[in-house]
């Protein structure tokens, strides 16, 4: 984790505002290392779920899946960055859009 | 002015008053509600919610006695919109302030105050003589009520008063809201067509808040369905203590209530939108557009367009939604205080 | 326990609460025994078990359930879950599970509350295809009312007439139909009224909403029912607002019916089960697993449990309750295995045969424009018109559910799309933007397939035992050329369903999560219903079955076998509705007779 944001301040550093996306893509996600960690990182902002890193990564960089991964989760799941990408929807068991409101047209709703 | 000396214009001005009052309760129950982490301070939350879906049945409840009398709800007038901190209408000086605060012992004092069932201007019965009806109608209506309980008594008497004289209750039913466009609490709405129904409609608004105040001891706790009136669920909340059956009024001795106060969004009192900016304010007009367009839905359903309630559950539900994307963020003043929702509208 | 009770009852799901509120009503006393715990008993440890489902790495229906090595339940076969292994297979895997604890199965049930076809009940006779019920709709038809008014079913008796299903003149649904999805109303736009040719019949198709359990707005007189919040021993409470009690009375769309509806809109049988605990003169143990029925003769004499103290302990201590009537309503493949611990294996050789379910073949695809996945209930319409014709003497009916849950049933979505999103390098805005785009459109039908029964299906006992030293069930299950061919059917009529809506398929075996099944040339992506028949099918005749059709034992005077496992056949209705009719009937003639010599 240090490393990833250590490498963040070298993209801020280098690249200019406009040019971020591409310093990240250069520098980070194409990166051997840091790349499949930030893509674990993305998959679990957005869903809550840390997902198995490959064997190959694992080997290298030891296997970073928490014990706690269950109390984790449960935190995790609700606040999920996915289920804010569009209005109306929401993950399941959480934030209910109320009686009816399925009805209507998602734009709405 | 006696309520029985009232004129039809002068009932319904404070018929109005009492949908603007029920209103006024919801945005600092919200806001304490709202305020609790998601998923901890379970017990508080469903005692929250428990009193919000009430309230808002009371506001259905006065707005259907208002139009059965002819009248009709102005809650999106601009003149009588909920803006915050506020002071209950027609209360009687000096008193206290409603504002938008986290769930806390302040927010619950607040609310112990809003649901107050002590009518202080009367003396208890002498022992072995039954409860009278409190005397607060003899109050001037200029001096104001100290509870809401004497507030509705004296809507009650001038109701009595006016349907002597005939021809009260000529509003359309169909500005009636019927039950099928309520529910989700305990109680029913009540369409209003006589005296009868009316006084039965605000018994349910006044009995509901404060308990059966004319049964004095531990009954008086309950309302006629025997739930425990708000202000003893708040009371339990402020106590961190359940009631027992036979508790007095004052004291609940039951099992604790689990209360985590740190599990609670440290929103600032009172914010304002022109207090935020950034992303913030953005989010902070994002929620009021939404409670905007939710009263203008309320404002239509209880005037005479009963079928513009249903969006309105929807929208709540997304109130809550715009709510928590501003309690989790903290100011940037470095105060430790979080943003939270502001409950202004917007025509 | 030396109190002789008027009726002991095994399983506080759907069934035995039904039956211990009905005899109590009748003034008997009531003994039930729960293998599982109460944890649904109060609102607070109902809503433990909505935090368990947050934390677990697998939302299946059963993840909001703590395993419970005492009662173990299935999971779905193949996952690293501990009841994923609970029944010993031969054959291809048995892709449905039930609920072991107070309230049943019914705690994560989908809702769905079709009744049965006229046609479904004598499928031997018109078409040469599974076995004819002892009785038929008619009989039942009464049942059926009761049981909607029981579980709170909302619809509309308008929409739901068709393939023979009728109603008494008057009658309509406790609530009124739950609102029908904008996804439900889109699909109707372009499918309505469209045919389809299956075995030469052509059928004309129409969206049509689903009957359910949940709670929707009531007709004059019904009061929805909330959620349970009860004291220790289903004590009600006691002290002012039942706070959880108000929560439930109308779906919130919490799109998750299945597996768990935080505020008990929907139907789980805890409603019936504390309705009979306030009635009076209903005992109810739970963590207490029948372990044998103990008979003499023609007569059942008593039933040998198990009572633990913890779940996380193999402690338990034997007792033995004693009736007068004993009724086993503890699901299909518990009341099998209760059945031959205990040998009563009737001389037919029947007990266990027919094991039944609705094998679901899945397809996936998106919409053209925002249809509004990912809210609502899980599903609130279906396609009904192929539960029915001539064609069923040649290949399997079947019924469609459409889903409002975009493809989380078969990829796991959207986690499945947010991990294909990132390795294709997206993040930021255009992960957003892509997930915006794609989710709302994402629609899923699943068809519902009849499987008519097999003697070859069947439930027995395996060598392996639980933590109690009891056998855990062995199941035999195979799809045979009648369901396959059902499946051929239904995947042209699903192509032909995408292309006339314009949905783009997506359905893709690799990337579906479902069983597989290779057929004619094709790969199905298919999964488990939750939707059990069978075991102790109900027949004219001893000599054809284990049950008559009050679910009384041919064997045993005293006896009756209830549940699911009663059902010679299914159709396409899932069995839930059914079920609770068959209790009550069951019921009304245990209380006229608790006893029956043949």
């Amino acid at each position: 984790m240090p490393e990833l944001l250590s490498a963040w301040g070298t993209v801020e550093a280098r690249y200019p505002p406009g040019l971020r996306e591409k310093g990240l893509r250069e520098l980070i996600l194409s990166e051997q290392r840091l790349g499949p960690f930030a893509r674990a990182l993305l998959q679990l902002w957005y869903t809550g779920v840390w997902p198995p890193m490959s064997a190959a990564w694992s080997l290298e960089n030891g296997n970073h899946r928490d014990a706690e991964e269950g109390s984790l989760l449960a935190i995790g799941y609700p606040q999920g960055l996915v289920w804010r990408a569009a209005v109306g929807i929401h993950p399941q068991a959480v934030r209910p859009t109320g009686f009816g409101s399925w009805a209507l047209a998602p734009e709405e709703g | 002015m006696r309520p029985s000396e009232w004129d039809v214009a002068r009932l319904r001005e404070h018929l109005k008053g009492a949908v603007e009052l029920e209103l006024l309760t919801i945005p600092p129950y919200l806001t304490a509600l709202y305020s609790l982490h998601p998923g901890s301070n379970e017990t508080a939350a469903l005692v929250i919610r428990s009193v919000v879906v009430e309230e808002m049945l009371h506001l259905t409840l006065a707005a259907n006695v208002l139009n059965a009398v002819g009248g009709a709800p102005e809650i999106t007038n601009l003149k009588r919109v909920p803006r915050y901190p506020s002071q209950l209408p027609f209360h009687k000086p000096p008193t206290f302030e409603v504002g938008l605060l986290p769930f806390g012992d302040t927010a619950l004092d607040t609310f112990l105050a809003i649901e107050n069932p002590t009518h202080p201007n009367v003396a208890p019965p002498p022992p072995g003589e039954e409860a009278t009806v409190p005397r607060v109608t003899e109050l001037a209506e200029e001096e104001g009520y100290e509870t809401i309980g004497a507030f509705y008594k004296a809507i009650e008497e001038a109701l009595r008063a006016l349907d002597r004289k005939g021809g009260l209750f000529s509003g359309p039913r169909s500005r009636q809201i019927t039950p099928e466009y309520y529910y989700a609490s305990g109680g029913e709405v009540i369409v209003v067509e006589d005296l009868a129904s009316a006084m039965t409609a605000l018994e349910v608004v006044v009995e509901q808040g404060e308990g059966e105040v004319d049964k004095p001891g531990p009954e008086e706790k309950f309302d006629p369905e025997h739930d425990l009136a708000h202000f003893y669920r708040f009371k339990e909340l402020r106590m961190g203590r359940r009631y027992e059956q036979d508790d007095q009024p004052d004291v609940p001795t039951g099992p604790a209530i689990d209360i985590d106060l740190e599990a609670v969004y440290p929103m600032k009192p009172n914010l304002k939108t022109a207090d935020l900016g950034g992303e913030l304010k953005g989010a902070a007009e994002a929620f009021n557009r939404t409670w905007s367009t939710l009263l203008r839905e309320v404002q239509d359903g209880i005037d005479g367009r009963p079928a513009a309630l249903g969006p309105a559950v929807a929208r709540m539900f997304r109130l809550r939604d715009a709510a928590e994307l501003l309690l989790a963020v903290p100011l940037p003043d470095g105060s430790g205080e979080n943003a939270g929702p502001t409950f202004e509208y917007r025509a | 326990m030396e109190e002789i009770f008027d009726v002991v009852i095994v399983g506080a799901g759907i069934t035995g609460a039904i039956i211990a509120a009905e005899a109590a009503d009748a003034d008997l006393s009531v003994l039930v025994l729960e293998a599982g715990t109460d944890q649904a008993r109060t609102f607070a440890g109902y809503r433990e078990q909505l935090r368990t489902f947050y934390g677990a790495p697998f939302k299946t229906p059963e993840a909001p359930y703590a395993y419970n090595p005492n009662a173990p339940e299935p999971d779905i076969p193949g996952l690293p879950t501990p009841g994923a292994d609970y029944f010993v297979e031969k054959g291809i895997p048995f892709g449905s599970t039930y609920a072991r604890a107070a309230g049943g199965t019914t705690l994560h049930w989908l809702g769905t509350c079709l009744r049965m076809l006229p046609e479904d009940f004598d499928t031997r006779s018109r078409f040469e295809r599974g076995l004819d019920w002892p009785l038929g709709y008619d009989d039942l038809e009464p049942d059926y009312r009761r049981a909607e008014l029981e579980i709170g079913v909302s619809a509309d008796v308008a929409d739901q007439k068709h393939l023979g299903v009728e109603f008494p003149p008057g009658y309509d649904y406790p609530m009124e139909r739950i609102p029908p999805s904008y996804l439900d109303e889109w699909l109707g736009t372009s499918l309505n009224g469209m045919t389809v040719e299956l075995g030469g019949e052509s059928l004309e198709l129409l969206v049509r909403n689903t009957p359910v359990g949940r709670n929707s707005t009531p007709r004059a007189g019904y009061k929805p029912v909330g959620a349970v919040d009860h004291g220790e021993g289903f004590a009600p409470p006691t002290v002012g607002q039942a706070l959880a009690r108000d929560l439930g009375e109308r779906c919130q769309g919490n799109s998750a019916c299945v597996p768990i509806c935080p505020v008990q809109a929907k139907y789980n049988a805890m409603k019936t089960l504390t309705r009979a605990a306030d009635r009076g003169g209903v005992t109810i143990v739970t963590q207490a697993v029948a372990s044998r029925v103990l008979t003499s003769g023609r007569k059942v004499t008593g039933i040998e449990y198990l009572r633990y103290e913890s779940p996380g302990s193999p402690q338990a201590e034997k007792h033995l309750a004693r009736g007068r009537a004993y009724v086993l309503a503890c699901h299909a493949v518990e009341n099998v295995k209760l059945m031959l611990v205990s040998g009563l294996q009737a001389k037919n050789g029947l007990v266990g045969a027919y094991l039944q379910d609705h094998p679901v073949l899945l397809r996936w695809g998106l919409a053209p424009k925002q249809v509004g996945a990912y809210r609502g209930p899980l599903s609130t319409a279906g396609i009904e018109d192929m539960r029915g014709g001539r064609f069923r003497a040649r290949h399997a009916p079947f019924r469609v559910e459409l889903g409002n849950d975009g493809w989380l049933w078969p990829t796991g979505a959207p986690d499945s799309n947010v991990a294909e999103a990132v390795a294709e390098g997206q993040f930021g805005s255009a992960l957003r933007a892509t997930m915006r785009d794609q989710l709302g459109r994402q629609l899923r039908m699943g068809f519902l397939i009849e499987q008519p029964p097999d003697v070859q299906n069947r439930i027995g006992l395996a060598s392996r035992r639980d933590a109690l030293g009891l056998p855990r069930p062995a199941l035999t299950y195979n799809l045979d050329a009648y369901v396959l061919d059902g499946m051929t059917a239904a995947t042209g009529v699903a192509k032909k369903l995408f292309a006339r809506a314009g949905i783009e398929d997506h359905t893709d075996p690799v990337k579906g999560l479902g069983f597989k099944q290779q057929w004619g040339g094709q790969t199905f992506v298919w999964a488990g219903a939750g939707h059990f028949a069978g075991g102790h099918c109900m027949g004219a005749s001893a000599g054809d079955s284990i049950v008559d059709s009050e679910q009384r034992s041919w064997d045993h005077d005293n006896l009756f076998v209830a549940g699911p496992g009663s059902m010679p056949t299914m159709g396409t209705a899932n069995p839930t509705l059914t079920v609770a009719a068959l209790a009550f009937r069951t019921a009304r003639n245990l209380i006229a007779e608790p006893e029956r010599a043949r």
